[in-house]
């Protein structure tokens, strides 16, 4: 029987699992896609030609079209001057995406293969979001569905948690995890590993490019590549990442304001922490050099509801959830 | 045999055609001027036409019994016209009674259609009447359910037992359902183990694509086996088994 870790995110699906050793193993894919139409059969031998020498990974539709998938459908939309494909957007599929959801289906399946009788697989799914309005039921059960139909026991856990689960087991799973994603920043508290506040809000990376990409009249895929590239919030080397460093301070005074606003509403559900806690920040966005500091300026100027003992990035942000889901397919 | 009547008689040697003032002189002239001739035959002709006509006439006279009077014939035709107005009486007597019974039954018709109406409308008004109490006693239920929630609030304020507002919330929640139960009225939530709707999901794609993958992903990130293992182990000793989903 074996065990599998899936985060599914808006912009990287990882999977997580051991192999016949037992040593853990990774798997990551962008979740895009880019469709070529070929416009004569001579076109499209050479796009074949140049998808395979390029390495792309991609599908021939039985339409005879080209949909190229991962990272380098991002590269050739924006060398087309268009944008990729994403089949979830905020963090969760729409039936109104239902041409998506083969494409989302298919990498899911790459990554975690087939399953047999009593394989279990433990994916992500996001908490329901305090400043917007998203069918969080939808998702979790499509996903599960198509988890399933793979031939897997599939069972959901929250995002944050499943990083709480990956990086707070020397903190005695008690502390405060923020997944900093490209659709949805997830929040957990979690005290002696019962999570008891689970959120989300509808800021983070996607509105970064968004903004950005408004802001300075370019393509979001272009500004999203810029800021995977490398990103230094104290140190910007161009327009674009100056525009990027003023977004990101935005984004982490919204996230934690609201984080703030929502524990002191709920302080009822919270227990008294007799310690002050950790909070670990994960996710594609930390990745950003500067990240915690920002965090730490943010905190310090702002009265939050519990005592914080230190602000840490995970181990690796990017496997952070896709660690904690495959620990839980463990238990 | 009707009277042969010669329009042209011969007279000498001229036929005579005419019959104006000159022809008149002429036949005068010619009579005076010659003693007529005697046409035998003609005169026993005539004779034998008058003695037909004379017999004509008694064979008539003789034919009919009796003859009428005028006022008999008056009389013939006032019956005749009587009997006639008399039938065309009959007719329209017969006509109008028929058109009467129809009016008779029309008229029931209408009258029962209007008690229909009345009833039915009477009806309604019960109705309306019956409804305007049931809303008149849940107004009473919910002014009483509404006094007793103002009156816990008070005791609480005034005992000061520092009971948290969700507490306060779940005993108002409790007396609110007592107190309808007590009034006669069922809330739908009362019972925890009412069967819920089942939900259903369904898969938006019609059939799984027919497609030709090229599509090779190798692995990122390498952890140490005994990472791993530890990292279980002390999740399990942690946590035992994930927390129930809320």
């Amino acid at each position: 029987m074996s065990h599998k870790g899936l985060d599914i995110g808006t912009n990287m699906i990882v999977a997580a699992y051991t192999d016949e050793d037992g040593t853990p193993k990774f798997k990551m894919q962008r979740d895009a896609f880019y469709r070529i139409v070929p416009k004569s059969e001579v076109n499209k031998n050479s796009i074949r030609v140049s998808l395979d020498k390029r390495g792309s990974n991609y599908i021939v539709d039985s339409d005879g079209s080209y949909i190229v998938v991962g990272e380098d459908a991002l590269e050739i939309a924006i060398e087309r001057n268009d944008v990729a494909q994403r089949p979830m957007m905020k963090g969760v599929i729409s039936p109104k995406e239902k041409a998506s959801l083969p494409m989302l289906k298919l990498i899911i399946e790459t990554l975690i293969g087939k399953g047999s009788d009593g394989d279990k697989c433990v994916y992500s799914v996001p908490a329901r979001p305090i400043d917007g309005v998203f069918d969080i039921m939808y998702h979790t059960e499509m996903m599960g569905l198509y988890i399933g139909q793979m031939g897997y026991l599939a069972d959901p856990i929250n995002e944050a948690f499943a990083i709480a689960l990956s990086e707070l087991l020397d903190d005695g799973l008690t502390g405060i995890c923020l997944s900093y994603g490209a659709g949805m920043t997830n929040v957990v508290v979690v005290h002696e590993g019962d999570p008891l506040v689970e959120f989300s809000i509808t800021r983070a990376g996607d509105f970064i490019d968004q903004s950005v990409g408004n802001a300075l009249d370019v393509s979001p895929s272009l500004v999203q590549m810029e800021k995977e590239a490398g990103t230094d919030l104290y140190n910007p080397s161009s327009k674009i990442m100056e525009a990027v460093a003023v977004y990101y301070t935005s984004v982490i005074n919204y996230t934690l304001q609201n984080i703030a606003f929502e524990l002191k509403k709920r302080e009822k559900e919270i227990p008294i922490f007799r310690h002050p806690v950790p909070i670990v920040v994960s996710g594609g966005l930390t990745q950003a050099s500067g990240f915690v500091k920002k965090v730490e300026e943010v905190l310090f100027r702002m009265s939050f509801p519990m005592p914080i003992s230190e602000v840490r990035r995970a181990k690796d942000p990017m496997c952070a959830v896709a660690n904690g889901c495959l620990l839980a397919s463990n238990l | 045999m009707g009277l042969r009547y010669n329009k042209e008689y011969v007279s000498k040697d001229r036929r005579i055609q005419t019959s104006g003032p000159r022809d008149m002189q002429r036949r005068l002239a010619s009579i005076s001027n010659s003693p007529p001739e005697v046409d035998h035959s003609l005169i026993m002709e005539l004779r034998s036409t008058i003695r037909d006509l004379q017999e004509q006439i008694k064979v008539k006279s003789n034919g009919s019994k009796e003859s009428f009077t005028a006022e008999q014939v008056n009389e013939e035709i006032i019956k005749a016209v009587k009997a006639e107005t008399y039938e065309l009486k009959d007719k329209y007597e017969a006509k109008i009674k028929q058109l009467e019974m129809d009016r008779v039954d029309l008229n029931n018709k209408i009258k029962s259609i209007v008690e229909e109406k009345d009833k039915k409308e009477a009806e309604l008004v019960l109705a309306i009447e019956q409804v305007k109490n049931e809303i008149e006693k849940e107004r009473s239920v919910f002014r009483d359910q509404l006094k007793a929630k103002d009156e816990l609030i008070i005791q609480i304020q005034k005992s000061n037992s520092g009971i948290s507002e969700d507490k306060l919330a779940s005993i108002l929640e409790e007396k609110i359902k007592e107190l309808a139960l007590t009034a006669g009225h069922s809330i739908e939530n009362v019972d925890p183990n009412r069967p819920k709707m089942e939900k259903v999901f369904i898969d938006p794609i019609d059939k799984e694509p027919e497609i030709e993958t090229h599509i090779n992903i190798s692995d990122s990130v390498v952890s140490k086996k005994e990472e791993m293992a530890s990292q279980v182990d002390k999740l399990k000793s942690l946590l035992g088994k994930l927390p129930n989903k809320k």
